[in-house]
């Protein structure tokens, strides 16, 4: 179990991470998501025991993450993002010595070792600085299980590899997960988060935005699907359950669900008949940009303090001000709801 | 101390310490082979063409009759300082800076080894290496008198010699590694690395060059050691080895100290 505490660790006043607290537990995927120099990797590298915290506690297993950090290791498997082996050694001499520097010597058990490597396929003849990013990335990747640890913290472990890996790894992920296993998953993919993750942490600015089960991050957004009916289909019962719609034609249409309703919406067009029904896929920009433009909670209070002891008169403009800018943030489908309803 | 660790180290850094280890046999052979037990006349008529202010800045100012006195002026004076010196600067960056700024560092520390034993088995690695390098320099040292001079070494001066050479070069490794373990880039660690004992070791030139200089010799660390001090049995050597021996102490708990409290970077 991974378990923050008011960690804070200041490179600058606004470089960093800030106040962070959320715990992940076993058993549980926690998808760590944000935009570029949130802080992601900071956070991961503090919990590694890399940077010590300036302030709060960081702890896995119970145990703090700077002063016990070789007792964590034993039973812990870190993917970093950047990849940087040891680039004049041959890939077998590599695995052979980070086995031995955790500890174990002779010939143990290495069927699972191998397996990774198979299931990888990773290139165990030649050296290190001849094989590409994408398979050091690889190998980082069985070193970091070979061990079978209990937890596990994946620092963008999916990128650099190409799509069949991706989904091998993520199939990993998901098969660890069931085995009880604690995952940390930073990303920039919203797939792999869908995929994989029970819970999300949204970090912006070092500061931790959003935490929340994944179906209530479902429940939040608003699908769209692509539909062709057969006959013109019962609008009138589709406005009465709260969907939109857009239409193109006589018969195709784009029908707004949100997330958690989409059992609902399977039952209305049950009474239809359905040519055509296509799931338009949102990226991951499309659902986190709201996540991503929330203000930071504590810096807008300090904001409005500042105003109120400043110039209290002013005030009030400035927060209608945000609330009209929160408005025009809304995704554009929903304004094209409006405006076809409207019609 | 990791084994596994350790010897990754031998696997690395052999050649450096092979290709240190030849070219200071080499020199001690030849050293030993030119001498001439009739009197030191031709190596005296060829330093009195030099300048004497140079002659003196290189140690050679006194030249003993015996063997090993002409061992300790012309080997322990002079050349003790500089070739070791480029050792410690290179081997020490390359234990620790070097990998820490590539970042490979990084999965040394991701497997159950704290710091501390990580940083112990680098700086035991250092003192390993130098003592393999004296080691080899004293049994040559002895096997060249020995084949050529038999019986004219005196063997406990020479040993003597060389202990303390080695923990005056321990002692300048260690200042070297402590600026690889204090600094996150190459960069830094090979500047300060280097620059204190390049410090000291101009501080010791220049001390011998006059009377007036001399006082600058008090801040060289290189100034304890004095080889014609041992043979002539003016120095004491048990002061001098427990000099070296607490400096060497103390720069290695300051190296864990600063490496096991540091952020390591991104």
């Amino acid at each position: 179990m991974i378990e923050l505490k008011d960690v804070t660790l200041k490179y600058s006043s606004t470089k960093g991470i800030f106040n962070l607290n959320f715990n992940v537990e076993k058993g549980e995927v926690f998808g760590y998501v944000g935009p570029n120099d949130a802080g992601k990797t900071t956070t991961i590298r503090m919990l590694m025991g890399l940077l010590r915290a300036g302030r709060g506690s960081a702890t896995i297993d119970g145990l703090n993450c700077f002063s016990r950090a070789s007792a964590i290791q034993k039973h812990l498997g870190y993917v970093p993002e950047d990849v940087v082996l040891f680039e004049n050694m041959r890939v077998k001499e590599y695995l052979n010595f980070i086995t031995q520097m955790r500890g174990i010597f002779g010939q143990k058990d290495t069927r699972l070792r191998e397996s990774l490597i198979e299931r990888f396929e990773v290139e165990t003849r030649g050296k290190i600085e001849n094989m590409s990013n994408g398979m050091k990335k690889r190998l980082a990747i069985v070193t970091a299980l070979m061990h079978d640890p209990q937890t596990l913290v994946l620092d963008e472990p999916t990128s650099g590899l190409d799509p069949l890996m991706q989904s091998r790894l993520l199939d990993l992920i998901l098969e660890e997960k069931r085995r009880g296993k604690t995952v940390l998953l930073s990303t920039h993919r919203f797939e792999e988060v869908e995929r994989t993750c029970d819970r999300v942490g949204v970090l912006k600015e070092g500061h931790l935005v959003e935490n929340m089960d994944i179906v209530s991050l479902r429940a939040e957004e608003t699908k769209a699907y692509l539909v062709k009916f057969a006959a013109p289909p019962n609008l009138e019962q589709i406005k009465k359950y709260g969907f939109g719609y857009q239409q193109f034609s006589q018969s195709d249409y784009e029908l707004f669900s949100p997330g958690d309703r989409i059992d609902v919406l399977m039952k209305v067009l049950s009474h239809e008949k359905v040519l055509v029904f296509n799931s338009k896929n949102q990226s991951l920009e499309e659902i986190f940009q709201q996540h991503y433009q929330k203000e930071i909670k504590h810096q807008e209070i300090k904001k409005e303090v500042k105003n109120i002891e400043s110039k209290p008169q002013e005030e009030k403009p400035k927060l209608f001000q945000k609330k009209e800018m929160k408005n025009k943030a809304l995704p554009d489908q929903e304004e094209k709801v409006k405006e076809v309803k409207k019609a | 101390m990791s084994i596994p660790l350790f010897l990754k180290n031998i696997k690395n850094n052999t050649l450096l310490l092979l290709v240190f280890v030849a070219l200071m046999s080499i020199y001690l052979a030849v050293i030993i082979y030119i001498y001439d037990p009739s009197g030191v006349g031709a190596m005296v008529d060829m330093m009195s063409i030099l300048p004497a202010v140079l002659v003196n800045a290189m140690g050679f100012g006194t030249i003993d009759s015996g063997l090993t006195g002409f061992i300790a002026s012309l080997f322990y004076g002079f050349l003790i300082y500089l070739f070791p010196m480029v050792y410690c600067i290179i081997l020490a960056n390359r234990l620790v800076a070097k990998w820490v700024y590539e970042g490979s560092f990084t999965s040394l520390l991701c497997t159950p080894n704290s710091r501390i034993k990580i940083i112990v088995t680098q700086g035991i690695y250092l003192l390993a290496s130098i003592a393999v390098l004296f080691t080899v320099l004293f049994l040559v040292g002895y096997g060249m008198s020995e084949q050529f001079f038999p019986g004219m070494l005196d063997v406990k001066v020479f040993l003597k010699l060389n202990l303390g050479a080695c923990l005056m070069t321990m002692t300048i490794g260690m200042f070297c590694f402590f600026f690889s373990c204090l600094f996150n880039s190459t960069k830094l660690a090979l500047f300060f690395g280097a620059l204190i004992p390049i410090g000291f070791f101009i501080l010791n030139t220049l001390s011998k060059l006059s009377e007036r200089t001399a006082f600058l010799g008090k801040f060289s660390l290189y100034n304890a050691f004095d080889g014609l001090a041992i043979v002539n049995g003016q120095a004491n050597i048990t002061l001098i080895i427990g000099g070296f021996a607490i400096f060497i102490g103390v720069l290695f708990v300051a190296a864990i100290g600063v490496f096991s409290l540091k952020r390591l970077p991104v």
